[in-house]
């Protein structure tokens, strides 16, 4: 009876380790009961989320020993997705020579998916498995009445001569859904992972290869995130109209069960759109929006909660409210660091950064660059730290001219990241930052080496064009124009000019394209 | 205790208690007295001991005076030695100078007494191994097989009798760059191999075994070190070049650059980085190491002793190892073939120029005058490039004519200068580019390694499949027989089905099951099929599929790097062909999870059908059937209807040679159809081709995307100029003599008085006696081809020459370029009598000393050069200059060591010679 308990006990710990990915707890224990008090908190326990790791830990070995494939390839998952935005503390770490090494390590999480992912090999040893007998026929039956394509064309075009016989491959397969849900979420964490460090071509491989191999086995709310994550993708990488447009396709598909998913992921494109397109009210609205899809209980949703803040603050950025965008941020900054989610604070870091950048205050921006740098390097986001970079380049730019090969050498250094997985919006300010680098350098001459600064320039409109960042178009036509009446070429001057003032009318007017927005709510 | 006392016993009790304290605190005290004993003799007998080693001390300091005050480092030129260099050689010389300061006959060494061996070369010489009187080695093949003698710098000075013991050596090696290694040598034995001999010292000893190829083997054309010491890169003759780990002589790498023999190596190590300091900020990390455990191995090889195939594991392994350590700084090897073609390569492993001297247009330094010429029959003797990896010099031996000449001058129509000729081609691509090629370089070669990790997985999957199928289909084959033996009309899946369905057993089946399978063979066969399918998830989960997503990373980085065209495009980095090989792998990916997928859904429904039969066979024998696993006679009837007969798994594996599609059901390719709108593969048809066509696929894409930087490099060197040197009469064996030349760059100040420091090219050669009239036993030297043309524009001295002459009795046998700007001749004494071992010697001779003679490029192309320099021969003289005698006649091959300061030379029975050429005392050393 002693081993039903134990499995029981490291089912219920899985489960209670799931919820806890979803709902965030209060780094002061408010949950627990205790009142807050601050001596107490400083470094004396572990967070929970820590304690909670280790049970996950001795659930394991647990399972391990009991052989519960499942449950270890599953508690394997949790933990991979433990490690990813958690740094390994020591549990006992005393005195000076405890070393400190503040780090998350990918290639651990690697190794907990590569573990998870060897239940496929293993799960016809579970013999509870095998005692579903009739589960899969009417699967299979239903399969066999399907017709293989279409039956005309088969006869046209493909005389194989196989083609009357069923192949294997075309069959569902005799492998347990659950097993397959479970592999099938490893992937879908690699490519949340991917996204975080930095890798877009492994981010969007990982989603297809669950939405074409796990989409039918697995549940709607994950193949609704897979398909999410694509159309994130197409969006940050394609521009608007082709998400738009599978936005769609998705929403046709999920119309039933998971609207919250796909509704999140338009709330969040409708919500860019808009800011880039410089429509400032209608973002906020989308952002209110997205604000009240979260549960109103303290600690849950945390993720929608401090999206729709952020949204909120860089709404108001927009808007140049600038001391209001920092009051949100600052809030929101607490309420990462008070529910321990660290990745999250190197993202409100970098606005407060920008916040403070576009006020005008670059002596104050760069602290907080750097922490946010410092934030990415220990947690290996490595795009968001390609991106605080631009971001410190561009402070450095704006305190002077003779910080430009500073500004260039930073600049320069986060390229492969900035341009190879960067997104259409930090590439196009790459550029941008880049050109100015060089016209503000004062040994840089226009005249000798155009094309260095023009290059860059003419890539980065091209882009933002397809986004519709009617802001930073209209810079990069700005400065392009300027460069060429240094070159003396009347002609490309007018052409850029007409363009600048094109999207400075649009952004500045935001009302004429509507259309298209509303057509989408 | 009761509460109440009587008042005595009470007092009692306090007066133990007193004498009880008064006692304890007594033996306190003394306690505290025999410590304060102890502590006052601690203090004596250490105050004794610190004497005695101070003493002791003293008197070693005495006996060796070396310890105590170890002479301090000796500096090297900076041209010569690295900054690590220069460490690593302080360190050496902290701990074996003191060892080396020993008498001087000690000072020679006699380095291989083995009996199989020749002493390893740097220069082809397959004349004089033959014509020598003492051949070295008792080789078969002699006239194709050359020997080699490894570049300087690698030579360890003799350490005979005080040398460390063996294993302190060993623990040496990583430490310093410049190798333990005295001698490569190699020789063939009986089984037709070519053993290569790396010696560490007298006594320690490896073999690198090269080749056991059926009957063929193929013969070393040259040798050259990675600059780092951990490897050896070998030119053999069919063109191959093959990298070896030193430690254990395993092969690391072959690869086929060249279609026919490679006549010489030349590995350059970037060295500007460090001479320069690190002003460069954009440094690149490759983010692989830290997403990404170590990548995985090639699979084991089924079947074969765990010791045959632990070789190939490990072979893997220190491949990974160097290969890792080979990443930290940027090094090119250059080889030159027979053919005239150059090729680079970074790390010696991803190709990234190829020239044909043939199709090179020639340019002259002269300004204002556009020469061209055509070359003929051209063979490369010697590559160098320049420590700063933007020239090249090469020495060949060829047929040079000039087609054409802008300034008509002195055009001589069919001046064809057939002879030695030196070139200078212009690779500032590699230093300019730098940064960019080290990049590509390092995510492309490890995406090789992890294709041919893919590669092997496939093949190694596909070979145990099969015979597994093969061992299934010969046994289950016996039951059609039966069937129609036994005149029925059905196939055995009918009859499996109607046994499943407990209808009858017919006879045939009856028959097959109990008499001609049988439980142990039905036990057999499962145990083949379920145990080949378990060790094919083993290798897709634990080779293919990390590997094909590492493959998914490494691309994705290279097109992130394409991306950044203004730096990329240079090096012909395409985005689209890069973008084309990633989305390949993105599709190799999802192939792999159907893989995975199939197999894991065969291997199950094989197991199920396995014990269903195991069960009826135990039921037919009416033998009890409860120990016998659970089964799902749904699947077994799956099985009877898609499995008994197909091999869904096999044809995945299978590189289609006939079209054989896989079908896709409705809903995935409906799937597939949507997903293009959410970005996926613009190629909906993929899920049609089989894993092993996808994966070719990959490969093509792959290599299609690096046919262009190498394109797109090889463009971009440029030939500089070119000298010829000295005519060769067109002997049959033209091709094939042997030249003792050496190219090597010194670094100098340069002459405008700034701290700029510049390379110049030094190279020296021997003149043959034949060629000239009035040049006979002399040596010449050119130095400043490389800068010619910049010294033009700045108006300071262009190329200049010298000649030199071998004092009178001696004749030249090689020669060769040392540190600081010194040449070192192997002259051998001419003797009368052919049957004595005459004398020979080393002599040393200063470049500063010797008058250079600038030379007027006015008539370049059609003339040789050194004919204007016949009056000015500087005669050598054995009393003014440092020498070293050899008491024995030598053959060619020097090799001379700049950071370890000494020369190598054959000695007689087999042996080689060190001798250190630092010290000034030039007393004759003891061969013996």
């Amino acid at each position: 009876m002693q081993y039903s308990d134990d499995t029981c006990l490291a089912y219920t710990l899985t489960a209670i380790s799931n919820l806890l990915s979803e709902i965030g707890i209060s780094k002061t224990s408010g949950i627990i009961g205790s009142s807050y008090s601050p001596v107490t908190g400083i470094g004396t326990s572990l967070s929970v989320q820590q304690q909670l790791f280790v049970l996950l830990r001795r659930s394991l070995k647990r399972a391990e020993s009991l052989k519960l494939k499942r449950l270890v390839a599953s508690i394997h998952l949790e933990i991979a997705k433990y490690d990813i935005t958690h740094v390994q503390r020591p549990l006992l770490s005393f005195g000076p020579r405890a070393s400190m090494k503040l780090r998350t390590y990918p290639a651990n999480v690697y190794k907990e998916l590569w573990l998870s992912s060897h239940l496929i090999s293993e799960f016809g040893d579970e013999s509870s498995i095998m005692a579903t007998d009739g589960a899969f026929c009417s699967a299979w039956l239903k399969s066999l009445k399907k017709p293989l394509g279409s039956l005309i064309f088969t006869q046209e075009n493909e005389t194989r001569s196989n083609s009357d016989v069923f192949q294997f491959f075309a069959q569902p397969n005799s492998i347990p859904g659950s097993i397959l849900q479970l592999s099938g979420s490893s992937y879908l964490v690699r490519a949340a992972s991917w996204e975080m460090y930095g890798s877009a071509p492994l981010a969007r491989i990982n989603a297809l290869v669950f939405a074409t191999c796990f989409a039918d086995s697995s549940s709607l709310s994950d193949a609704a995130l897979a398909y999410s994550k694509l159309i994130q993708h197409l969006a940050v990488y394609k521009g608007y109209k082709e998400a738009f447009a599978a936005l769609k396709i998705a929403e046709e598909k999920f119309t039933c069960v998971s609207k919250s998913r796909i509704l999140l992921v338009k709330l969040q494109l409708l919500h860019e759109c808009a800011l880039h397109r410089g429509h400032l009210e209608l973002a906020q609205q989308y952002c209110d929006e997205l604000g009240v899809l979260a549960s109103s209980v303290t600690g849950v949703d945390m993720e929608l909660k401090t999206e729709a803040s952020l949204r909120h603050a860089r709404t108001l950025l927009a808007a140049n409210q600038y001391s209001q965008a920092a009051i949100v941020a600052h809030s929101l900054f607490c309420t990462c660091y008070k529910f321990n989610m660290q990745v999250k604070n190197a993202t409100v870091l970098l606005l407060l950064a920008e916040i403070h950048k576009r006020s005008g205050n670059a002596v104050l921006g760069i602290p907080y660059a750097l922490a946010s740098l410092s934030f990415c390097q220990s947690f290996n986001l490595d795009l968001l730290k390609a991106s605080a970079t631009l971001i410190l380049a561009e402070l450095w730019l704006s305190l002077g001219s003779n910080h430009a090969n500073k500004a260039l050498a930073l600049l320069h250094g986060s390229f492969p990241m900035l341009l190879g997985h960067g997104g259409l919006e930090l590439r196009c300010r790459a550029f941008i930052t880049e050109a100015k680098c060089y016209l503000a350098d004062q040994s840089f001459s226009v005249s000798d080496n155009p094309e260095m600064v023009l290059e860059p320039l003419r890539q980065a409109s091209e882009e933002l064009q397809l986004l519709e960042y009617h802001e930073l178009a209209a810079e990069a036509f700005y400065l392009m124009a300027i460069v060429y009446d240094k070159l003396g070429q009347l002609d490309d001057r007018e052409e850029a000019a007409s363009s600048f003032k094109n999207h400075i009318t649009a952004f500045e007017n935001p009302q004429d394209d509507y259309g298209l927005l509303f057509n989408m709510l | 205790m009761p509460p109440c006392h009587d008042p005595p016993s009470l007092n009692n009790q306090i007066r133990t208690l007193n004498d009880n304290l008064q006692d304890l605190q007594n033996r306190f005290e003394a306690i505290d007295a025999a410590a304060k004993k102890q502590a006052i003799e601690n203090q004596k007998r250490y105050a004794e001991d610190t004497k005695r080693h101070d003493s002791l001390m003293q008197l070693l300091s005495y006996i060796f005076p070396q310890i105590a005050a170890p002479p301090p480092p000796t500096i090297f030129p900076p041209a010569q030695v690295t900054q690590k260099f220069d460490e690593d050689r302080a360190r050496f010389d902290q701990r074996y100078k003191p060892l080396m300061a020993i008498p001087e006959e000690f000072k020679t060494q006699i380095l291989t007494p083995s009996t199989q061996t020749v002493t390893a070369v740097a220069k082809l010489q397959t004349q004089n191994l033959a014509s020598s009187t003492q051949p070295p080695l008792p080789i078969t093949n002699t006239a194709s097989l050359s020997s080699f003698f490894p570049t300087e710098k690698f030579i360890k000075p003799g350490q005979p009798r005080l040398a460390p013991p063996a294993n302190l050596t060993q623990t040496m090696i990583p430490q310093t760059p410049c190798f333990t290694l005295n001698s490569v040598t190699h020789s063939i034995n009986q089984e037709n191999k070519i053993v290569q001999q790396a010696h560490k010292d007298s006594t320690v000893g490896c073999d690198i075994c090269l080749h056991n190829t059926d009957g063929v083997g193929k013969c070393i054309t040259s040798i050259c070190w990675r600059p780092d010491g951990k490897a050896i890169a070998v030119g053999l003759e069919d063109g191959t070049i093959s990298l070896h780990d030193v430690e254990n002589g395993k092969l690391l790498r072959s690869m086929k650059f060249h279609s026919v023999s490679v006549v010489c190596l030349n590995w350059e190590e970037d060295r500007k980085k460090i001479m320069d300091g690190n002003h460069n900020t954009s440094t690149y990390e490759d983010r692989a190491a830290r997403f990404f455990p170590p990548a995985p191995r090639v699979p084991r090889v089924p079947g074969l002793v765990p010791g045959d195939s632990s070789g190939l594991d490990e072979n893997d392994d220190s491949f990974r190892e160097l290969f890792d350590s080979s990443h930290q700084q940027f090094n090119i090897l250059c080889s030159g073939d027979k053919a005239g073609t150059i090729c680079f390569s970074i790390f010696g492993i991803f190709p990234i120029g190829r020239v044909n001297i043939h199709n090179l247009v020639f340019r002259s330094s002269l300004v204002g005058n556009h020469v061209s010429g055509q070359l003929m029959d051209a063979s490369i003797c010697k590559v160098a490039l320049s420590n700063d990896i933007s020239h090249i010099i090469v020495l060949f031996s060829g047929v040079l004519t000039e087609s054409e000449t802008e300034a008509s001058g002195n055009q001589l129509p069919g001046s064809d200068l057939q002879g030695l000729h030196c070139l200078v081609l212009d690779s500032t691509i590699f230093s300019k580019r730098k940064n960019e090629l080290h990049q590509v370089a390092q995510q492309a070669s490890n995406v090789e390694h992890l294709i041919e990790v893919i590669r092997r997985s496939l093949s190694v999957m596909s070979k145990q499949w099969s015979d597994a199928m093969h061992v299934y289909h010969e046994k289950f084959n016996a039951l059609s027989s039966l069937i129609i033996d036994h005149g029925l009309d059905s196939s055995p899946q009918e009859e499996f089905l109607s046994l499943l369905g407990g209808a009858r057993t017919s006879p045939p089946v009856h028959q097959f099951l109990v008499n001609s399978l049988g439980e142990a063979g039905l036990k057999r066969v499962a145990k083949v099929v379920c145990g080949a399918g378990k060790e094919l998830q083993t290798i897709v989960l634990d080779h293919l599929q990390p590997a094909a997503e590492i493959i998914g990373f490494r691309l994705g980085e290279l097109r992130g790097l394409s991306k950044w065209r203004a730096r990329y495009l240079g090096v012909g980095l395409d985005e689209n062909l890069i973008d084309n090989a990633t989305e390949k792998a993105g599709m190799l990916l999802v192939q792999v999870e159907r893989f995975i997928r199939i197999l894991s859904s065969v291997v199950q429904q094989f197991s199920n059908f396995f014990n269903w039969l195991l069960k009826s066979v135990k039921i037919l024998m009416s033998e009890p059937s409860d120990q016998i696993m659970p089964f799902s006679s749904e699947l077994v009837i799956i099985f009877l209807k898609f499995l008994y007969d197909q091999d869904p798994v096999g044809m995945l594996l299978q590189d289609t040679e006939f079209h054989h599609s896989i079908e896709v059901d409705l809903e995935t390719k409906q799937r597939v159809g949507e997903l293009t709108h959410f970005g996926g593969f613009s190629d909906t048809e993929y899920l049609k081709r089989t894993l092993a066509k996808e994966f070719q696929q990959l490969e093509c894409c792959f290599k299609e995307g690096l046919e262009m930087p190498l394109a797109t490099v090889s463009r971009r060197i440029l030939c500089k100029d070119i000298l010829p040197l000295f005519p060769v009469s067109s002997l049959p064996n033209f091709k094939s003599s042997y030249f003792p030349a050496s190219v090597s760059y010194y670094q100098e100040a340069s002459h405008n008085g700034t701290t700029h420091q510049r390379l110049t090219d030094y190279t020296s050669f021997m003149v043959p006696d034949e060629t000239f009239p009035n040049i006979t036993n002399c040596i010449g030297i050119a130095r400043g081809l490389v800068h010619d043309l910049d010294n033009l524009k700045s108006g300071h001295t262009s190329l200049e020459a010298a000649l030199l002459r071998v004092p009178d009795g001696y004749q030249c046998v090689d020669l060769s370029l040392y540190k600081e700007q010194q040449i070192v001749l192997l002259l051998n004494e001419i003797t009368v009598a052919s049957e004595s071992s005459g004398n020979a010697c080393m002599m040393i001779v200063q470049a500063a000393d010797i008058t250079f003679v600038p030379i007027s490029r006015a008539s370049i192309l059609n003339s040789w050069n050194l004919q204007d320099l016949q009056d000015s021969v500087t005669d050598l003289h054995l009393e003014s200059e440092k020498v070293r005698q050899i008491s024995h006649s030598v053959v060619a091959p020097l090799a001379v060591s700049a950071s370890r300061g000494v020369g190598c030379v054959f000695a007689a029975r087999k042996r080689a010679l060190v001798y250190i050429l630092e010290e000034d005392e030039d007393e004759v050393t003891d061969s013996e």
